[in-house]
């Protein structure tokens, strides 16, 4: 698998502590491998494109989602929480971190890795023996 | 490999269900910000003395793509949620998101005004604003001495 969650329990709620936040939220994500590149899908509802964070880390990709607190009036019916997203994926060596581009529309994040050169397939030529 | 076969969204929800359930036992729940997992879309209602707003978690859709009716008390959200690119030419991982077509009806606590109706969608949330009915607006009663 190149791209794997990483379970983070402890992490997640320092980083709660230090942001003052009550929780973090793991956004719905799809991941889904093309010939060159790794794509994820994240649905983040509620989130502008200026308030989506992608940090590298060595190979520990981390996405956080600031979410604008919702104004309506009194809640008389609530199925969403209230609260930002953050999710952490562990990239493969067969990454590149470098090489990493993201799109924000309409609420879904759109994280775009390229795969290392020496993990894209290769086409071989066959010639003939002389 | 289950991820690999085309479900319904919620068998997909069902199953994320059971995992949380099983993760949950493990000390490790998955936390998602929409409360019950596999209804698509989440729905949030505000009230106030004479509007109700309606607010729907709806990401990656075109407002085109969505179908908004109101009638009385009730509110219908229809649409269809693209899928992620599928196999063979792509191979999945993960797949999390709710894809297909999507159709929910919500009951208001108040009658609105069909006219009144105003959406709009912004960053994957579609709010609805409506005023409430003549006849289920709070009324200050004037006391007489």
């Amino acid at each position: 698998m190149a791209v794997e969650q990483k379970a983070t329990g402890a992490q997640q709620s320092e980083t709660t502590r230090h942001d003052g936040h009550a929780v973090y939220f793991q956004p719905a994500t799809d991941i889904v491998e093309t010939a060159d590149a790794v794509l994820l899908k994240l649905d983040m509802p509620g989130v502008a494109k200026e308030n989506v964070d992608l940090t590298v880390d060595k190979d520990m990709l981390t996405i956080v989602g600031k979410a604008e607190p919702e104004q309506g009036g009194d809640a008389v019916y609530r199925e969403t929480n209230v609260g930002d997203y953050q999710r952490q994926f562990s990239l493969s060596t067969d990454l590149d971190p470098g090489n990493i581009t993201a799109t924000m529309n309409h609420g879904v994040l759109t994280v775009q890795i390229g795969k290392a050169e020496r993990a894209k397939p290769r086409k071989i030529r066959i010639e003939t023996a002389q | 490999m289950f991820m690999d076969q085309w479900f319904p969204f919620f068998d997909v929800g069902k199953t994320l269900q059971e995992m949380d359930r099983a993760l949950g036992h493990m000390g490790r729940p998955l936390s998602l910000r929409s409360v019950p997992r596999g209804t698509f879309p989440a729905i949030n209602i505000y009230q106030q003395d004479d509007a109700i707003v309606l607010t729907a978690e709806v990401p990656g859709l075109q407002p085109e793509d969505l179908d908004l009716t109101v009638l009385n008390e009730s509110v219908t959200l229809a649409g269809r949620r693209a899928e992620t690119g599928r196999p063979p030419e792509n191979r999945f991982y993960r797949r999390e998101r709710p894809a297909g077509p999507f159709s929910r009806t919500v009951t208001l606590p108040d009658k609105v005004d069909p006219d009144s109706v105003k959406a709009e969608y912004r960053n994957g949330i579609l709010a609805v604003h409506m005023t409430k009915a003549e006849e289920a607006k709070v009324r200050k009663i004037a006391i007489k001495s």
